[in-house]
């Protein structure tokens, strides 16, 4: 959807820089063109998507015809509209001519990228894409259930089905999205092994806003990334530091958020940007562009912060 | 044998100093021994130096501050160094351990008969230069 609104809207302003000479024209020209552009392609979107069921139970082809007759209809309404109000720009016929070859250019360009992006070339890459956790976190934990065995066994198990609970969910097929608080949960036990090692030195913060829990996420989406705070963040430091995370809705998206400290001199520590640039990856093909993630370093701490669209298991927009 | 073997341990997870202190006691029958010191950070470790005495250090590769290659390299510097075995979790680092005269690069979690061994090396080698 995001992508039909910036094609659209970027074809809108080459048409006014091909109409004018100067710059400052072809803002004005944009401006005009906008008139009658973005009312006729938000209700041709708004249409298409309220019967984006019914129009995806025909054939492509008399899909398209459907989609194609629906957008010259609202195109031809709305140029016919703002005509009878002096604002139009076109005739109605100029309109729809434009919108066909809109449809025509938009619809090559998704069946294009469709078959570029098969569903199965996407689930292959998923996998490959799957989430692995530094063989260092393993050994280490071992060696710190290993010291509990004698002293403290119940506390041993404990840990032990923590770890075993861990890679069952790092090498399971993880191309489905689970729930945040799937996730939160996975992050827990996660960071109960880390506490075992790292005693003091590891704060965490939680603020995760009820609401979201049931929101869909990538699995392994958030622990990677805590762990890559811990590498980072806090094994660098021999005092405590602190790594907050948050959830919370903004909008039509989940916003998840993450802060570390930072240490500038410990960059050369590997397997930071592997991480992020996995994560990107899966968002990407999970959410296309509709879902973001940014890092930013501000006062010696390290920000991450993911946006990922709002869905819920039921399929309603709660 | 009469004396015990002096050892020093240098790991910044309490744990796993707590784990190598029971192997160590495992390994009392063949090579006696002493813990006499525990440090959290190589800076907190060479400051025991040269009180503590200790003819053997088990040293963690990842700390904060010092790694424990750079505090090997200070130790050489010592009168009287002790010897060093590395105990890590991670494989990468053996050649940049060697280059610090390490006696043994042990990858955690360690087993007893692995420590003995080492240990073994070190009785059997270092120390009777001494």
């Amino acid at each position: 959807m995001t992508r039909v609104l910036l094609a659209v809207n970027l074809a809108g302003l080459i048409a006014a820089l091909v109409r004018s000479r100067e710059l400052l024209e072809a803002v004005e020209q944009f401006a005009q063109i906008a008139i009658s552009l973005e009312p006729s392609l938000l209700a041709s979107l708004v249409v298409l998507h309220l019967l984006d069921g019914q129009l995806r139970r025909l054939t492509y082809p008399a899909g398209l015809a459907i989609a194609f007759a629906l957008v010259a209809a609202i195109v031809c309404g709305v140029a016919g509209g703002l005509s009878a109000i002096g604002l139009g720009l076109a005739s109605p016929a100029w309109s729809v001519g434009y919108a066909f070859l809109m449809c025509a250019a938009l619809a090559a360009y998704f069946s294009l990228r469709e078959r570029a992006f098969s569903p199965a070339l996407a689930e292959a890459r998923l996998q490959a894409l799957q989430a692995r956790i530094r063989p260092h976190f393993l050994f280490n934990s071992i060696n710190a259930v290993l010291s509990l065995m004698r002293q403290d066994p119940r506390r041993a198990e404990t840990a032990l089905e923590d770890l075993a609970e861990l890679f069952r969910s790092v090498m399971t097929d993880n191309r489905n999205l689970v729930t945040l608080e799937e996730e939160v949960v996975l992050t827990r036990r996660y960071l109960e092994l880390e506490h075992l090692r790292l005693g003091d030195r590891l704060v965490v913060q939680w603020q995760v806003d009820p609401a979201c829990l049931p929101a869909l996420v990538p699995p392994m989406v958030l622990q990677p990334l805590v762990e890559n705070a811990v590498y980072h963040g806090i094994e660098p430091g021999s005092q405590p530091g602190t790594i907050d995370i948050s959830a919370r809705r903004v909008g039509d998206q989940v916003r998840l958020e993450l802060v570390n400290p930072y240490w500038s001199e410990h960059q050369h520590r590997q397997g930071n940007r592997m991480a992020l640039a996995n994560i990107g990856e899966r968002l990407l093909l999970h959410f296309d562009v509709e879902a973001s993630l940014e890092t930013s370093i501000v006062d010696d701490r390290f920000r991450i912060c993911i946006n990922i669209p709002w869905k819920t298991a039921v399929g309603a927009r709660s | 044998m009469s004396e015990p073997l002096r050892i020093l341990l240098v790991d910044d997870e309490a744990p796993a100093r707590g784990r190598l202190r029971e192997i160590l006691a495992d390994c009392g029958a063949d090579t006696p021994n002493e813990v006499v010191g525990e440090a959290a950070s190589g800076m907190q470790a060479l400051a025991m130096f040269p009180d503590c005495r200790a003819q053997l250090a088990l040293v963690d590769i990842h700390m904060p501050g010092m790694s424990g290659i750079e505090f090997a390299r200070h130790l050489q510097v010592l009168e009287n160094p002790p010897g060093v075995i590395f105990v890590t979790a991670h494989d990468q680092y053996a050649v940049e351990a060697f280059e610090v005269n390490a006696i043994d690069y042990l990858l955690k979690p360690v087993r007893a008969a692995r420590l003995a061994s080492a240990l073994g090396k070190f009785t059997g080698g270092g120390r009777l230069k001494r």
